[in-house]
């Protein structure tokens, strides 16, 4: 399958696609691109929403080919 | 005694008398300084049920050990008094330089009480105090006025003061120091305004004595290792740049700042070319100098200047986060100078940013849903997002004129004098909520409605964690527990809570040990931020409130249709999680007393203990 990651950093945004022979879960989309960035996922995608559509998925949620995964990373300011 | 004057100044400004009293080694261990100690000497000095506004209320100024000993990140002071809004505690603190230089004019903390029949203002330098007549500096705003001190007592003074909207006692008047620095919730600016005090100024260059400076030297070098190349790298490139708005956009799309009155979502209602405009990233553009408050490495703070033909914002602070999202997400506003204007007004006038915003979203949402006419707004189309009129009524708020004089009273009471809204109203016991939203993380509904101060997203709990489905109800007691011993801590000893994202875990209670000399056992530390807790929580017990003395508006526990976004259908249970936090803290579920067994085990209380099992 494949589907577009658009990552939502405090200052900036970028995006990417990936591609996997099975289905992909969110959390999974996410690390494939982040490893693929050469950054590590399980500090990164600790606490970070996920969202689909305009609607919040969670990690282990399955996604469908095409998808737009949007990743917003929370520190929540002051 | 290390990381204290040991001194606190009594000031009583009916009969115009100041006393000395000496800060005991026992209360400084036991309570720290800030809001412990301010909620100690307040429950010894001040009697119950006293009128809020009355002679027998009592306002504090409280430094804490970190101030002026050299410590980053620890220059923050507080302020505490009863809350007008809440009838209840209540305690904030601020940055900038005030806290470190009351501790230089050589006094842990400044308690008044009494009414003075003309304005004045208390003046201190090096140990000795002296009230001066105020009546010129009465209706001053904070520019003129700072700049009026440092004419009269030299550059090197620091004030903590009220402006207009304190002398007129609005229930979300600030405390303001530094011109653009705010003590901003609960309605103390208002306690101070009743009592006819202007300021205090302060002057001094007392040294304040750590127990181990090397071993603090060390921590700094530590923490510092930790920004550049540790963990809190990324943070503090983040917000050392951008300060608090870095991830403004980031809040409004994820469900975390408050959009359209809390009841929108950024995706739908408020998309990233609305909110970007409006956030850090977006007003970097004006940003002329960084700032930094006393022994701050991060700097999160900038002043900007915005050309506009409107206002002078030539010399104006970066709005922070919350004023981002109060006056921005809230009202559906993406024009990033009308917040700015917004931003300089309140700091002027001494209004807290958070409660004026979240009063216009109240207001915006009234007259769009035909609740209140354009006669009653003064004429004015408060339609969703109309920068122009955003500013117009926040400058009547500000000023107190027309339909500002009801709405600078918050709005609870702008709802209870009007006599309609309040299926509008978001507010915890009063208080308008910060701009992160508890149905996105929902340890911090219980924080909301049942800390000692409601309302507030800084006093510990579960915190900012998103929840979802799989939110572990089961452990949220021990957790919530675990971050109200570490946020008593902290705000009790002068610490940023900026500095925890930059900060080693666990610094905080080495610092304290470092500065104090006082040497605390992990058990004793818990025992330490359960005591003041139950420190601030007893004045509460002390008026009469019980649990349902706290309320909290369904729009933070529950996402209703047509809610879209990434909260829709999102709803958290906030009694279960305060069950599990009061239980864990030994309290009564519907008294909210503490069992004497447990107040006695951390100690410290006896006076507490006597009040409730007597």
């Amino acid at each position: 399958m494949r589907v577009s990651v658009v990552f939502y950093e405090l200052t900036q945004k970028w995006e990417g696609t990936v591609e996997a022979p099975q289905v992909l879960t969110c959390e999974e989309a996410a690390a494939l691109l982040l490893r693929r960035e050469g950054r590590n996922p399980a500090e990164e995608l600790n606490g970070v929403i996920y969202m689909v559509d305009q609607a919040r998925r969670f990690p282990d949620q399955s996604l469908a080919e095409g998808d737009i995964l949007f990743v917003y990373t929370l520190l929540g300011g002051g | 005694m290390f990381g204290y004057a040991g001194k606190m100044l009594f000031v009583n400004l009916t009969n115009k008398t100041l006393e000395d009293r000496i800060l005991d080694e026992e209360t400084a261990r036991n309570f720290i300084g800030g809001p412990g100690l301010g909620a100690k000497i307040l429950y010894e000095n001040m009697p119950a049920h006293a009128d809020v506004f009355g002679p027998e209320s009592m306002v504090g100024f409280v430094t804490s050990p970190f101030n002026n000993a050299n410590v980053f990140f620890g220059g923050r002071y507080t302020v505490v008094s009863k809350s007008p809004v809440t009838g209840g505690w209540n305690d904030a603190n601020s940055g900038g330089y005030f806290g470190p230089a009351l501790k230089k004019a050589g006094y842990d903390a400044v308690f008044i009480n009494g009414i003075s029949e003309t304005p004045v203002y208390l003046y201190i330098e090096d140990g000795k105090a002296q009230l001066y007549d105020a009546s010129a500096l009465w209706g001053m705003t904070s520019k003129a006025l700072e700049a009026k001190f440092r004419e009269i007592h030299g550059e090197k003074v620091q004030a903590a003061f009220i402006g207009p909207g304190g002398e007129r006692m609005s229930p979300i008047a600030a405390v303001m120091n530094n011109e653009h620095r705010a003590a901003g919730r609960g309605g103390s600016g208002a306690v101070i305004g009743s009592k006819k005090l202007k300021a205090i100024v302060v002057k001094g260059e007392a040294r304040t004595e750590v127990a181990d400076r090397e071993g603090l030297l060390q921590l700094n070098r530590e923490l510092a290792a930790n920004m550049k190349d540790g963990p809190g790298a990324g943070f503090s490139r983040a917000f050392g740049a951008y300060g608090t708005g870095a991830g403004f956009t980031n809040s409004t799309l994820s469900g975390d700042a408050g959009v359209k009155n809390w009841s929108g979502s950024g995706v739908a209602d408020y998309p990233e070319a609305m909110s970007t405009p409006v956030g850090s990233v977006g007003i970097d553009k004006f940003k002329k100098k960084k700032y930094n408050c006393s022994n701050c490495p991060l700097g999160c703070g900038a002043i900007m200047d915005i050309p506009n033909d409107k206002m002078d914002l030539s010399d104006t602070p970066r709005p922070e986060y919350e004023t981002q999202g109060a006056f921005g997400s809230l009202l559906l506003n993406s024009d990033p100078i009308s917040v700015s204007q917004c931003n300089e007004l309140c700091n002027e006038y001494g209004l807290d940013t958070i409660s004026t915003g979240s009063t216009i979203a109240w207001a915006m949402e009234c007259y769009n849903e035909g609740v209140l006419s354009r006669e009653e707004l003064d004429g004015i189309d408060l339609t969703w997002g109309n920068s122009d009129a955003i500013v117009a009524l926040c400058e009547k708020i500000c000023k107190g004129e027309g339909i500002g004089a009801t709405l600078c009273q918050g709005s609870r009471e702008a709802c209870r004098r009007l006599g309609k809204g309040e299926e509008f109203l978001v507010v915890a016991s009063g208080i308008e909520e910060p701009q992160h939203d508890s149905r996105l993380a929902y340890g911090l509904s219980r924080t909301y409605k049942y800390d000692p101060t409601p309302g507030r997203h800084v006093k510990g709990g579960i915190g900012m964690r998103p929840s979802g489905p799989d939110f572990d109800y089961a452990t949220s007691g021990e957790a919530d527990k675990a971050g109200v011993i570490l946020s008593e801590i902290r705000n009790s000893a002068g610490y940023c809570l900026l500095g925890g994202g930059a900060s080693p875990q666990g610094i905080i209670p080495r610092y304290l040990i470092a500065v104090t000399g006082f040497q605390y056992t992990p058990e004793e530390i818990d025992d330490l931020g359960v005591r003041i807790f139950y420190m601030r929580h007893a004045f509460n017990l002390r008026e009469g409130m019980s649990r349902k003395s706290f309320t909290l508006s369904k729009r933070f526990t529950e996402a209703a249709p047509p809610f879209t976004g990434p909260l829709k259908d999102s709803k958290v249970d906030v009694e279960r999680l305060a069950d599990n936090f009061f239980e864990i803290m030994h309290m009564d579920k519907e008294t909210l007393v503490p069992s004497k067994e447990a107040l006695e085990a951390v100690g410290g209380l006896d006076l507490v203990i006597a009040d409730l099992y007597r």
